[in-house]
């Protein structure tokens, strides 16, 4: 997975004006991120408890992907179980409460609990690759959940009912969404940083050839434990909000706070945008749980049915992304003037050459 | 419903941008472009239809009482949330043909707006908002199982929406001081009891029993009321233990049963957990050759799938009911007696009604007696009728404390006599004598 290199435009020239167009794209990316977040704000007008809390966890899920889109889109290691950050920021949360501490506490201190998690549990499994990496990063947020519920922490079977903020539920509510809408956004500025760095430069030679990264120079296993810290923060402040939004708290099963459906989204809705892109997996994560949560609603009995068969065209499709495909539908061949009619045509025939090639 | 999204939205293209694409490629219509045309008018639909079906969502028309329910249609708890709705359902019908619900001089009919939360306590409080702010509902039926119904209640407490549910028996549950909240089921304490004191009124009551349990709260909490039961009736606990909630293979827990230091296989194994678990207790006794005594499980034997899943197996085990075709209520209710509710519910549906469905409709039931004591349909009216309710039904008497939990009613254990479900205790509502011991598997 994720070894896939960005498609790379034949047409594009080299030199100065190749590195116009790469430093126009992050910064169109970013806006497009900043606006699709400025329009997401406006939901709480509507006055629509529902359509709010709907779009809470859609914002949620976004922070996931975005989280997993730095150790699974941009270092390419193919990490399964990133729920456990989600998990070990609830619990924090969760426990802080319980104890009589406040809020922001929680947080911290699940924050600081995964990023540390992260950093212990990479120093072994990031030596692993591929598959074998796949595996080992599975098993921990599974035994980790079984653990608090045998372990009883919280309350029997690892269950938790808390106490919720001592305000107006809609004032609480309005304000869970903004901290999930300031996390995305966050995160959104953050991965933008990260693609013009350093560092984010270096990842991206992981993916491509970690051997040939190695070669130059670049401590490629610092590098990968850095993605994996950077990866568990968002998705661990994402789990302490939805800890004290949701106040019911389960370990394992579904929609537990180390329910492995949650990885298994990340992953499907950064894929789905573009795995290693700046927006794509905020674009990801809107589409996959818009999709999950209407269709529930308005398929009813089929609704299981219908989003495994988008899934499965997405994936045979767009094995690389919403993103690319609008990258092929704009991107403008260097050093030739054309029309806006004839740009479009190109764009949409690497479109349909982009498709092609995914396809069986 | 747009069953098929794909194939019936197919002259969609022409006006979106593949068709520009068409003219654009000279007529010849290439792979790609085919398979956008599926792609695209998919994601349009399913987009649409979404839009469309949450914005023009049930209301309350002049003489309709819309009563929201998420339940679990899909997911691990598919099977007990079906009956549920099934229960639901079939009030709804019974109540109609009958005229309706009656507040002064007006009739209200009943419809159930029911979503599938695929499980999942997040999306059943997702839907519960949607049923109350879009939906418009103006009561609401419980989810089932307690996680999702603790979620709930905190819903139905923010808007001031009386919930009466059937499924969550757990005692947190009703810990929470909500008002709104009100279970019609015998709580958690009473689950297993049941099945201890229909073991130990046996003439040679068992001496030992291995209590296993999911580690879920309301397992653990039936559990742990079971094992206080027995140290206090003289029924040694040889084996307790917890395993994961949805556990598919049981193997660990059994083998270290059959060989516990405390003498082997004991005389009665008694199971907390869920239907599933059940199934997968019986079927690895049999192939470890555990061999005890008597079996009982809190969830699993009441329902129909356990017998056609286990066959001959299933037979000699024992279950704890929160209702049975059997008992001998007699009720004011719409369906006045339990046989008469399960041959409604046998002709409706073709199977035999489990606790579950019963305990659902008697949910219905509730808010039925409720709102036409209250002579209102307004939630606060309709909630203080309920905190005073007293009222025989075929399910049992519905009496709530004022925690809202139903400490009136008691359980019954049945056991599966030759594939069928008899009640064996207590003994004036049972049909069949408990047998006992249960033959080695195979000879069943």
């Amino acid at each position: 997975m994720a070894t896939h290199a960005p498609a790379r435009d034949p047409l594009a020239g080299t030199g100065a004006a190749g590195v116009r167009r790469e430093s126009r794209e992050w910064l169109w990316s970013l806006l497009a991120g900043v606006a699709i977040l400025a329009a997401i704000a406006l939901v709480p007008l509507s006055g629509d408890d529902a359509a709010l809390s709907l779009w809470t966890l859609i914002v949620m899920f976004c922070v996931l992907a975005q989280g997993w889109n730095f150790i699974g889109g941009y270092a390419g290691y193919a990490a399964f179980g990133n729920v456990v950050f989600f998990g070990i920021g609830a619990e924090a949360v969760a426990l802080t409460l319980l104890n009589g501490g406040p809020f922001w506490l929680g947080l911290l201190l699940g924050t600081l609990a995964a990023g540390l998690f992260a950093f212990l549990l990479g120093l072994p499994v990031l030596r692993l690759r591929g598959h074998y990496f796949a595996i080992a990063t599975l098993g921990i947020a599974e035994a980790l959940g079984e653990l608090v519920a045998a372990k009883a922490i919280g309350g029997p079977g690892g269950e938790v009912s808390l106490t919720p903020p001592d305000l107006d539920f809609h004032i609480a509510n309005t304000l869970f969404f903004y901290g999930f809408l300031a996390l995305s956004l966050l995160t959104l500025l953050g991965t933008a940083w990260l693609a013009r760095s350093r560092f984010g430069v270096a990842l991206v030679a992981i993916r491509e050839n970690e051997e040939a990264a190695e070669a130059l120079g670049i401590p490629t296993f610092w590098y990968k434990v850095g993605a994996f810290v950077l990866s568990a923060l968002p998705t661990a402040l994402a789990g302490g909000l939805y800890a004290y939004w949701f106040l019911s708290l389960q370990p394992t099963g579904e929609g537990g706070v180390f329910d492995v459906g949650y990885s298994v989204s990340m992953v499907l809705m950064t894929f789905l945008g573009g795995a290693g892109t700046i927006v794509g997996p905020l674009i990801g994560g809107i589409i996959i749980e818009y999709l999950v949560q209407t269709t529930t609603v308005a398929f009813g009995d089929i609704h299981g049915q219908l989003l495994g068969a988008l899934i499965i065209l997405v994936t045979i499709f767009l094995p690389q992304g919403l993103i690319r495909l609008v990258r092929e539908l704009t991107v403008s061949p260097a050093g030739v003037k054309l029309s806006y009619t004839r740009r479009f045509t190109e764009g949409v025939r690497r479109v349909q050459r982009f498709i092609a090639s995914n396809g069986i | 419903m747009a069953a098929h999204p794909g194939t019936s939205s197919s002259s969609f293209p022409v006006t979106s941008a593949p068709a520009v694409l068409a003219h654009a490629t000279h007529a010849r219509a290439p792979r790609g472009l085919l398979r956008l045309c599926v792609l695209l008018p998919l994601a349009l639909a399913s987009l649409l239809a979404a839009c469309g079906g949450s914005s023009g969502g049930g209301g309350t028309s002049s003489n309709t009482l819309v009563f929201g329910a998420p339940v679990s249609l899909t997911g691990s708890l598919s099977h007990e949330g079906t009956d549920t709705l099934n229960g639901y359902k079939l009030w709804a019908e019974t109540v109609n043909a009958k005229g309706g619900i009656k507040v002064g001089n007006t009739s209200y009919q009943v419809q159930i707006k029911s979503f599938d939360d695929a499980s999942n306590p997040t999306t059943s409080t997702q839907l519960t908002r949607q049923l109350i702010t879009q939906d418009k509902v103006n009561f609401l039926l419980g989810p089932y199982g307690t996680t999702a119904t603790l979620a709930d209640e905190t819903i139905a407490q923010q808007y001031k929406i009386p919930m009466v549910e059937g499924n969550g028996a757990a005692h947190s549950i009703f810990a929470k001081s909500n008002p709104y909240i009100f279970g019609v089921l015998s709580p958690a304490s009473e689950y297993a009891k049941t099945m201890l004191q229909a073991a130990l009124a046996l003439p040679t009551p068992p001496k030992t029993v291995a209590i296993i349990s999911a580690n879920d709260s309301f397992s653990v909490e039936v559990a742990n009321a079971a094992k206080a039961f027995a140290d206090s009736n003289n029924l040694k606990v040889t084996y307790f233990q917890q395993y994961p909630a949805n556990a598919t293979d049981l193997t660990t827990v059994l083998t270290a049963l059959k060989t516990s230091n405390s003498g082997g296989v004991p005389d009665m194994i008694l199971g907390s957990g869920h239907e599933n678990e059940a199934i997968v207790t019986m079927k690895q006794a049999k192939q470890l050759g555990i061999n005890a005594k008597l079996y009982g499980f809190t969830v699993g034997p009441a329902l129909p799938d356990f017998i056609t899943t286990l066959g001959g197996d299933s037979n000699f085990v024992l279950g704890s009911s929160q209702w049975t075709p059997q008992v001998k209520y007699q009720g004011q209710d719409v369906f006045g007696t339990a046989p008469n509710f399960e041959q409604m519910y046998k002709a409706k549906y073709n199977v035999e009604p489990s606790y579950q469905a019963a305990e659902s409709a008697a949910t219905g039931l509730a808010f039925q007696f409720a709102i036409e004591k209250a002579g209102s349909i307004a939630p606060d009216k309709v909630r203080d009728a309920l905190a005073n309710l007293d009222v025989m039904t075929f399910y049992g008497e519905l009496k709530f404390d004022a925690s809202g939990a139903n400490v009136t009613k008691p359980m019954a254990t049945i056991q599966i006599q030759s594939g069928q479900v008899v009640t064996v205790f207590p003994s004036d509502i049972a049909n069949a004598q408990l047998k006992y011991p249960t033959p080695a598997f195979g000879s069943r």
